[in-house]
């Protein structure tokens, strides 16, 4: 089947919206259903238009954080064949967060009520809507299982999703990789997660430590020039150093 | 991008730089844009006879970097013994616009690296050059501005946005499968800035592309022969034999009435554009209020 999605007017109407809608966003896990529920009382059958994107039904699994990595094996599974190009369209994702998976939103991504609106509707846009460019789109709370499995899935492994579910362990992780471009680079990429799974640097400081230094080295050097051994070998001068550091610290 | 202000802890070749007495690096790059890929022509030219010579051994490699930061897209292609490079880009691959660098990188570690051009506080001192290091940026990067269905959402887009540092008015280019309008950089960034701001880029949109249109429509009618292998002419052709179909009028009346038609291809710009300006005055004379 082909993946519906939004069409543009009505994605920018929504976020138009916004604050009108607040107290559906407020309680989605009382009605998740609430806008296609507006659609169908209102009579609006052309919301929705057919993409270019062949797509099998697929289901993920409701609750919190702890669901993420099992939820971006499924999600990216089902839509490997999507090109980053397509992977940014505010289209997609604002109809997978309102339209396809809301029950999923309400059990993952429950908005707190803000008393500042202009707060509250910025939470809003980056987890319901995708907003244009690379950093709006990996907020949503679909589309980065997406793109976790995209940067970290690699089918030369058993477990082709190993280097996802590291990306997904710690929002932290995600964060690091996701806001900063060596996502871009492969090679740069699996050797750091590789090195955060053999040293059990997945916690918030060794991991951010790790990252800074990565991006150090890459102000004389080149990151992108280095090819696979080369980048571990970098990594792997770059985690004896923090561990050096560490020592010198105690 | 390669880093132009970096500390690199040894001589670097840059246009201006002030490591090498008299050698010089720069590169011309010539954007074609066609329905399903942007091929990046590059001209390369150094005259430092060290570095060439590190490059015909392969010790050192032109690498040029490209990069679509709204598509997540980047890639890095090197070349050898090579001044004029040729790169493909899909057009899937590319959001929006391309950074485009190119630099000459280390591809493995030079022990006493001296070349005869440095100045002469780098006499007789013999460089360490680790592999992967950079030798040499070139510091014009353009930036390509591709509008993907933003303007005729139903057509492919005919347009093509690029930015000049040397000219302070738009010009266009109809020689292309996209008609390439150039800007100055300033205007060009601003757009760019603009995006994803829909009143804003409304009022752009028909400032730019309108009168472009307008003379695009009557280069068609007298240049068609000219023309009519380009992807913007077919395009465009097919939307105005749409038009004379759904409105019962000549391709003739067409031609004589370019504004008008232009507008109409444009999805009435024009008028929004206007709508959007009094909008935001008002917006404006509220909060003065």
């Amino acid at each position: 089947m082909k993946q519906k999605i939004f069409k543009t007017k009505i994605v920018d109407k929504l976020e138009e919206d916004i604050i009108v809608n607040k107290e559906y966003y407020l309680n989605m896990d009382e009605n998740p259903t609430w806008l296609i529920d507006m659609f169908r009382e209102s009579g609006n059958n052309n919301f929705e238009v057919s993409s270019k994107i062949e797509v099998e039904p697929f289901e993920l699994v409701l609750g919190g954080p702890e669901t993420d990595k099992q939820n971006a094996r499924i999600i990216y599974s089902h839509l490997k064949e999507l090109k980053p190009v397509q992977a940014v369209s505010t289209e997609l994702w604002t109809y997978m967060t309102h339209i396809q998976f809301p029950q999923y939103m309400a059990s993952r991504w429950k908005i707190k009520d803000n008393e500042n609106e202009k707060k509250l509707k910025e939470v809003i846009k980056q987890r319901f809507f995708a907003i244009r460019g690379s950093k709006g789109v990996i907020r949503n709370g679909i589309a980065r299982l997406w793109w976790a499995g995209y940067w970290g899935y690699d089918e030369n492994r058993e477990d082709p999703f190993e280097l996802v579910d590291i990306i997904l362990d710690k929002q932290e992780i995600y964060e690091h990789i996701s806001e900063r471009s060596y996502n871009r680079n492969k090679n740069i990429l699996i050797a750091a997660l590789e090195a955060i799974k053999e040293n059990d640097m997945y916690s918030r400081d060794p991991s951010r430590a790790l990252f800074k230094k990565i991006n150090s080295y890459g102000s004389d050097k080149h990151l992108d020039a280095l090819d696979l051994d080369t980048a571990k070998e970098m990594v792997a001068e770059l985690v004896e150093e923090i561990k050096n550091e560490e020592l010198l610290t105690i | 991008m390669f880093k132009i202000k970096g500390n690199y802890p040894y001589p670097i070749l840059l246009e201006d730089t002030i490591d090498y007495k008299t050698s010089k690096i720069s590169a011309k790059y010539l954007y074609r844009g066609s329905k399903n890929s942007h091929n990046i022509k590059i001209e390369c030219e150094i005259n430092n006879k060290d570095i060439k010579k590190l490059i015909e051994d392969k010790k050192a490699c032109y690498a040029v970097q490209v990069e679509s930061p709204n598509a997540m897209y980047r890639k890095m292609f090197e070349f050898y013994n090579n001044d004029e490079i040729s790169i493909t880009i899909e057009n899937d691959e590319v959001i929006d616009y391309l950074d485009i660098g190119i630099a000459i990188i280390a591809k493995e570690n030079i022990e006493n690296y001296q070349n005869e051009d440095f100045v002469d506080a780098y006499n007789n001192i013999k460089m360490k050059v680790s592999k992967n290091e950079v030798l040499a940026v070139c510091q014009n990067v353009r930036q390509i501005i591709t509008l993907n269905d933003e303007i005729l959402k139903e057509v492919h887009s005919i347009f093509n946005l690029k930015k000049d540092d040397n000219i302070n008015y738009v010009t266009y280019d109809p020689n292309y499968d996209r008609i390439l309008i150039t800007v100055p950089k300033e205007i060009g960034d601003f757009y760019l800035k603009c995006k994803g701001m829909k009143d804003i880029i409304t009022i752009l949109n028909s400032i730019l592309f309108t009168p472009v249109l307008t003379s695009i429509i009557n280069d068609m009618n007298e240049a068609e022969e000219e023309f009519s292998s380009r992807l913007w002419f077919k395009t465009l052709n097919n939307k105005i034999n749409e038009i004379i179909k759904e409105e019962q009028v000549t391709r003739e009346m067409i031609y004589d009435n370019p504004y008008e038609y232009a507008q109409k291809l444009l999805k009435n710009v024009t008028i929004e554009s206007i709508y959007e300006l009094k909008n935001l005055l008002e917006i404006q004379e509220g909060d003065d209020e």
